[in-house]
C-alpha cells in the first residue's frame, strides 16, 4: 500500500515537472510557471517547491518523514513560443484546481496539448507580411514604403522559416533574414520608390525583433527571478545584435551611406 | 547609383535562386518516391566540431558509444 501511494506521488511530481518545463518552453513567464504549478500541486495534495532556472526546472518534494523526499529535474524548451499551448496549459491548471478533471484525465489532456500542431507556416507568413507593413505605416511610411516592407517581409520570413526548419543556427538565421529583408527594402532608396524609403528600410526587419523574450525578461525581473530575466534578456539581445548586423551588412553592401 | 542597382539585383537574384533551389530539392526528396529513400544531401552543410578540431586518436561518437558499452 505504501509502495502504491509512493508511486502515485512520484507520477504526480513527474507530471508537475513536465508541466512546468512545457510552460517554460512555450514562452510563459516565471510567475505564471510557479503559480500554475503551485495551483495544480495544491489540487493534487502535493507539498513541493519549484525552482525555475534558465535551462531546466526542478521540483523538490519534501515528504513528512523524509521517506518520499525527491527532486525531479526537467530540461526546458520543447515547443518554441506558442500562445496556444500556453493558454491551454493554463486552462488545464484551472480545470484541475476546480476539480473538473481528475489526475488520469489531466495526464491525458496534457499529452494531447503536447501534440498541438504549430500554426501553419503559410498562414503565419500571410499574417506577418501585412502586420509588418502596418508597422511601417505606424511609423509614418507611405503606401510605397508599406508595399516595399510587405515584399521584404514576404522574402525574408520564408528564409527564416526554412533555415529554422533545417535546424540552422538561430543567430545565423536572424542575420541572413535581416540582411535580405534590409537589402530588398533598400530598393525603395535606390530606385526612388515613395517619399519615405528610410522608414521602409528601418521597419523591414521589425518582424525579427524577439519581443516575447524581452517582455518576459521584464516580467521575470519584476517577479525577482533575476537569473531567468537575465538569461532571456541576453538571448534577446544576441538575436537583436544579429539582426542589426544583417541590417548594417545590407546597408553597407548597397552603399547606403546616408543612414 | 548604378553599382547599387546592380548589387540590389544580384542580392534579389541570390535569394530567388535559393528559394528555387530549395523548392527543387524539396520536390526531389519528398515528391518523388524513389528519391525519398535516398539520404538527403545539401549543397551547403554545417560541419561538426570533431571535423574541425580532430586530433588523430580521437574517438568518434559511434566509437565512444561502443567503448562505453564494452
Amino acid at each position: 500500500m505504501k509502495m502504491q501511494n509512493s508511486s502515485t506521488i512520484s507520477e504526480k511530481c513527474a507530471f508537475l515537472a513536465d508541466y512546468a518545463s512545457w510552460l517554460w518552453g512555450c514562452g510563459a513567464t516565471c510567475a505564471r510557471i510557479t503559480k500554475n504549478t503551485a495551483r495544480i500541486a495544491r489540487a493534487l495534495g502535493i507539498d513541493c517547491e519549484l525552482t525555475v532556472m534558465p535551462s531546466h526546472v526542478e521540483l523538490s518534494l519534501a515528504g513528512a518523514d523524509g521517506a518520499d523526499a525527491a527532486v525531479y529535474t526537467r530540461r526546458t524548451g520543447h515547443s518554441g513560443i506558442s500562445f496556444d499551448i500556453n493558454a491551454r496549459l493554463s486552462r488545464l491548471s484551472w480545470e484541475i484546481a476546480d476539480g473538473l478533471v481528475d489526475f488520469p484525465e489531466a495526464v491525458r489532456r496534457f499529452d494531447e496539448i503536447k501534440r498541438t500542431r504549430p500554426t501553419g507556416q503559410w498562414e503565419v507568413l500571410l499574417l506577418v507580411g501585412p502586420a509588418n507593413a502596418a508597422f511601417c505605416r505606424l511609423f509614418g511610411g507611405d503606401w510605397a514604403a508599406m508595399l516595399t516592407v510587405l515584399v521584404a517581409t514576404l522574402a525574408g520570413y520564408p528564409l527564416k522559416q526554412t533555415m529554422i526548419a533545417d535546424g540552422r543556427d538561430l543567430r545565423l538565421t536572424f542575420l541572413c533574414a535581416a540582411f535580405f529583408s534590409a537589402a530588398i527594402s533598400a530598393g525603395a532608396w535606390i530606385f526612388g520608390w515613395g517619399d519615405t524609403p528610410d522608414i521602409a528600410l528601418a521597419t523591414s526587419v521589425l518582424y525579427l525583433i524577439p519581443g516575447v523574450p524581452y517582455i518576459n525578461a521584464v516580467s521575470d525581473l519584476m517577479a525577482k527571478h533575476y537569473l531567468c530575466a537575465f538569461s532571456r534578456f541576453m538571448d534577446a539581445c544576441v538575436l537583436t545584435a544579429c539582426l542589426s548586423a544583417g541590417l548594417c551588412a545590407g546597408m553597407f553592401i548597397l552603399g547606403l551611406e546616408k543612414f | 547609383m548604378v553599382q547599387a542597382e546592380i548589387t540590389w539585383w544580384a542580392i534579389v537574384a541570390v535569394l530567388l535562386l535559393a528559394f528555387i533551389f530549395r523548392a527543387f530539392e524539396r520536390y526531389y526528396t519528398e515528391c518523388r518516391p524513389a528519391a525519398g529513400d535516398k539520404p538527403r544531401r545539401s549543397l551547403f552543410e554545417e560541419g561538426e566540431e570533431g571535423q574541425m578540431l580532430y586530433v588523430p586518436g580521437d574517438l568518434s561518437d559511434e566509437d565512444a558509444e561502443l567503448f562505453d558499452n564494452l
